[in-house]
């Protein structure tokens, strides 16, 4: 064996990992190249030497490997710190040239700032809907929530039950795949007394929903399985919001006593901060399920009956059970459940959903613009870091020459992208920091506007909104310095420093100009957004709901000491009736059982009508029953189409048994004959005779399938009903809100508390999705509109600065001034023109993708997309103004002087 | 004596070894074995892992370069630490020995002196 070659394979000792490796085999070759030489020298043979060599050098294997780990080790350290040190020498030296150029930095914080800002304020409220789990709640993967899809009975449309009777959460809890089950009702009740009451969100639980969720009390304890029973002690548990503000966080609160409806209650512990059981509004107070029949009418009806759907239900699975099983187990029982129920869909299932509602079926029309609202600030902030990139790209040129010159000087091209990288990462990152302090400013303010049903009580996890806006501006950081970087250190070295740095203006062209053209469509694209849901909003606000809410007052009652039945109810809204109808201001009052847009009720089969088989049903159900005093349909503002309305004398049990039913109604029960002297007869009572044609009103949404209403004066209701309201119309109602409640105040015995609400707020949250849209696309639309304006402005500036010369040549050369202008200014259209066309392909593909979410628009609306790039137009022409007027008072002489 | 005493009397040899100027690997050894007239005789895989251990420790550094007969090898040279570190473990390690041998040297059931 001779030669190198053979003595290197004798100590590849292991596989070894790269250059450290390498060296450490080299150095022991070398080592035992001298030992054979000595070894010959002394006169040993080849062979020998070898021999004698290899026995010296021992167990190589072991301690050389010990010796390649320790350099290997080593030189990771060295190669670590050699990269530390670069990395902050590059960040040295981005501040440096920042602080020398304070404007553009200036500039380029505060576009990023406001791109970052809005990402970071939707991704707070995105990540509370639908990311982040309700805070408190161990291991909410594996929490999930109760819900039935089913085949509707008298509609037989398809709809979710996220509601069900108490025996069904009985069922699911004795069911072996679950861990644990626990119920939720949450409810709005009156807490204290007299004066003092106030109505405050308090939820009435299971006793295993705590252990459930994990949560421990802050103060006291939590109530437990001997407190949640008939008979047992009352406690409460308060929420630790309510407890700062009424207690004064006074850790005494123990065993204090609080009046929780008619009861009173011992508080027996606080719930930690924050927490809000699984939904994400506001609890003030945890009462156990148990108390249900006690702070609403039912008794204790509710713990066999299967009609009555009032709880929610969650559920904590096995970790050793998959969903779908548990999901086909509990459909199985629930299925057994109904079998005796005539009509319940037989196909009827169970679905275990996710702990955040907005990614359920059940997902409210708001939560559902949100990630498209995300979307856009994407969007958004991409045009920022295109204006960002122009901007840089600008700064990079007028740098050309000192650039050039760093090339030349032989400092790598490498060396200058990284610098340039960092100078643009640092100041998004800037952008990023004034962005979370906008964010955490502006936090209340985005819930308030975007979810205000949610009484989002925490707040967005600052935690991670910090987090995402910093990965966020890294990366903007980075797209934004690299196309700028990397294009300016491209420049032909000799030839710029030749042509005394003026380079070719012609290459910025393509860059530059598809910057522009990108801002100007994302642009378009946010005005369009912006215009199709404010004509959404129009479209919906048109939409006759068949009643006015916007002249009606709603009073409600409660009683004093627990719910005194139906007929004692009104007996108390009549003569609150009668007080209100004195009070100035009040053009007429009426009384009746079900408020459109609150609740519905329907008697099923104990409506018979004689001549007709079987009533016929609509998508929306059977027929909708309400009693109501007289005067009602003018009160609420109904319309009466023909024959007469209910008046006070009807409304007796000893006049004449009468009723009103509505158009809808009167045209599916009877086609061809006339619905006015036909015969109703609910449950036992003789023939209620139909005296009048109503118009149709909405029943509970904008956008539903037409309903059938019947209408009977409430003396001759078929059921002992409770009123719903005492309706109270007026030119203002909000108004007189105050007098009404003085005179019910003073004239009334036997209440409690008196609330009345502007009927129109009832409507608010039909409208909010669309008004919620507008407000963001338009807000978002200007926002884009003058960051393109301004980048626009910054570029043709610029462009004319460097294009003097050749200006002042043509002006020389006797060009008129107005021609001098019409190039700046067809430079500045046509950039708009053409993304403005791009922006409206793209802007109908994104409406037409989002079009569930608009109302009676189509995603093509000419007016909407004409108008975007009218504005956009406009906007391009005047940003191209100023240049454009200053290109034409270049004087030829300076302008040839200045080269 | 000075608190942290290193391991072994080999660290300490091949400072010294060092100590007249660059070597490498098989340059130290010999040299040991020289100057010891062929009484100590290290074993490669020690002397390595002592020289990679000085090295870390701060108290060599290394550098490529083209040896005696042409051949490429790692030379090793003390710096400024190193070079006090071989002052005080050579005085440590004096003292030391000089402690032994007094004790080695005594005669049996002599009281000290």
């Amino acid at each position: 064996m001779s030669g190198f070659d053979g003595i290197r394979r004798v100590f590849r000792l292991g596989i070894g990992g790269g250059d450290a490796d390498r060296e450490v085999e080299r150095e022991l070759a070398h080592h035992f190249q001298a030992t054979m030489e000595e070894l010959r020298a002394g006169g040993m043979s080849d062979s020998e030497a070898l021999l004698e060599a290899r026995r010296r050098f021992g167990d190589e294997k072991r301690w050389g490997r010990e010796l390649k780990r320790m350099a290997r080790g080593r030189d990771r350290t060295a190669r670590l710190r050699q990269v530390v040190v670069a990395a902050a020498s590059t960040v040295r030296e981005a501040a440096r040239t920042l602080v020398r150029a304070p404007l553009v930095a200036i500039s380029v914080v505060v576009v990023m700032g406001l791109g970052l800002g809005v990402n970071a304020s939707m991704f707070g409220v995105l990540d509370g809907l639908f990311l982040a789990a309700p805070p408190h709640i161990e291991s909410p993967d594996g929490v999930k929530r109760v819900f039935v899809h089913l085949r509707r009975q008298v509609s037989g449309v398809e709809g979710i039950n996220s509601s069900h009777p108490y025996p069904d959460y009985r069922d699911l809890s004795e069911m072996a795949v679950f861990k644990d089950v626990a119920a939720y009702s949450a409810r709005e009740l009156t807490v204290g007394h007299g004066a003092a009451a106030v109505r405050l969100p308090v939820t009435l639980a299971t006793s295993t929903f705590f252990p459930l969720l994990g949560v421990q009390a802050a103060v006291g304890r939590l109530y437990g399985a001997e407190d949640d029973t008939f008979g047992s002690d009352p406690v409460v548990v308060l929420g630790h919001g309510y407890w700062q503000r009424a207690y004064g966080g006074d850790p005494a609160v123990v065993g204090e006593a609080i009046a929780v409806g008619d009861e009173t209650y011992t508080v027996i512990g606080v719930a930690p901060p924050g927490f809000t059981g699984v939904d994400r509004e506001r609890v003030d107070a945890w009462l156990p399920l148990h108390r249900a029949g006690l702070v609403e009418e039912g008794g204790t009806e509710w713990v066999d009956s299967r009609g009555w759907y009032w709880i929610q239900a969650i559920v904590r699975l096995r970790p050793d059970v998959a969903v779908e099983a548990a999901e086909a187990a509990a459909t199985s029982i629930h299925r057994a459940s109904r079998v005796e129920f005539e009509g319940y869909d037989p196909a009827a299932r169970v679905e275990l959903a996710s702990l955040q509602l907005a990614r359920t079926g059940v997902a409210s029309r708001e939560s559902r613009v949100v990630p498209w609202a995300m979307g856009v600030a994407l969007m958004v902030l991409l045009l920022t870091c295109a204006n960002v990139a122009n901007l840089l790209l600008a700064r990079a040129i007028r740098r050309r020459r000192e650039t050039a010159v760093r090339l030349a000087l032989g400092v790598g091209r490498g060396r200058l992208i990284a610098t340039g990288v960092a100078e643009s990462v640092l100041l998004a990152l800037l952008g990023g920091a004034a962005a979370v302090t906008l964010a955490w400013w502006g936090d209340s303010v985005m819930r308030g506007v975007l979810v205000p049903n949610a009484g989002w009580e925490q707040g967005a996890d600052m935690g991670r909104v910090v987090l995402f806006t910093v990965a966020l501006a890294t990366l903007a950081g980075l797209l934004t310095g690299l196309i700028p970087a990397w294009r300016s250190t491209r420049a032909d070295t000799a030839a710029t420093l030749r042509s005394g740095g003026r380079g070719n203006t012609q290459s910025r062209s393509m860059l530059r100009t598809g910057l522009l053209m990108f801002q100007a469509a994302v642009t378009v694209v946010l005005l369009v957004g912006s215009g199709l849901f404010v004509l959404s909003l129009r479209g919906a606000r048109g939409v006759d709901l068949g009643i006015d809410p916007e002249s009606v007052l709603l009073v409600h009652l409660e009683p004093e000491g627990g719910y005194p039945g139906g007929t004692a109810m009104t007996a108390i809204y009549r003569r609150a009736h009668d007080l209100v109808s004195a009070v100035p201001g009040v053009a007429g009052t009426a009384v009746t059982t079900v408020t459109p847009f609150r609740n519905s009720r329907g008697i099923g089969d104990d409506l018979r009508i004689p001549g007709v088989d079987s009533i016929p049903v609509t998508a929306s159900g059977g027929a909708y029953i309400h009693a109501v005093s007289g005067g009602y349909f003018e009160t609420v503002g109904l319309d009466l189409l023909r024959g007469r309305g209910l008046s006070r004398e009807d409304d007796a049990s000893t006049a004449p048994r009468v009723a009103v039913v509505n158009r809808t109604m009167a045209d599916l029960v009877w086609p061809d004959g006339d619905a006015l002297g036909a015969c109703l007869l609910l449950r036992d009572a003789p023939c209620a005779t139909v005296v009048g044609i109503v118009e149709n009103h909405h029943r509970f949404d904008l956008d539903e399938p037409a309903s059938m209403h019947y209408y009977v004066p409430l003396a001759q209701r078929p059921y002992d009903w409770p009123p719903s309201r005492l309706m109270v119309r007026s030119t203002a109602p909000a108004a007189i809100a105050p007098a009404v409640r003085a005179t019910l105040d003073e004239g009334l015995t036997g209440v409690r508390m008196i609330t009345t609400q502007p009927y129109r707020e009832v409507m608010d949250p039909l409208y909010r999705s669309w008004q919620l849209g507008s407000g963001l696309f338009a807000a978002f639309g200007l926002l884009a509109l003058v960051v393109a304006a301004l980048g626009l402005y910054s570029v043709l500036a610029f462009e004319v600065a460097e294009r003097r010369p050749e200006l002042g040549v043509r002006a020389a050369l006797g060009a008129r001034r107005s021609s001098l202008v019409g190039i700046v200014l067809r430079d500045g259209l046509r950039v708009a023109v053409a993304g403005g066309v791009a922006g409206v392909a793209v802007a109908v593909y994104g409406a037409s993708r989002a079009a569930p979410l608009l109302f009676d628009v189509s995603p093509r609306e000419p007016l909407v997309l004409a108008g975007a790039i009218a504005v956009v137009l406009l906007v391009a022409a005047a940003a191209s103004g100023i240049p454009a007027w200053r290109a034409a008072r270049v004087a030829p002489a300076e302008a040839l002087q200045s080269e | 004596m000075r608190e942290g005493f290193w391991q072994g009397t080999l660290d300490v040899m091949v400072l010294k070894a060092l100590a007249g100027g660059p070597r490498h690997g098989y340059g130290v050894a010999s040299w040991i074995r020289t100057t010891t007239d062929e009484a100590l005789s290290l074993e490669e895989g020690a002397l390595y892992t002592a020289l990679h251990r000085l090295e870390k420790r701060g108290w060599l550094e290394s550098e490529w370069g083209v040896s005696e007969n042409n051949r490429r090898a790692k030379y090793y040279r003390l710096t400024t630490a190193g070079r006090r570190e071989l002052t005080e473990g050579t005085r440590d390690w004096t003292a030391y020995a000089e402690a032994v041998f007094k004790v080695l040297r005594s005669e049996p059931g002599e009281a000290p002196a």
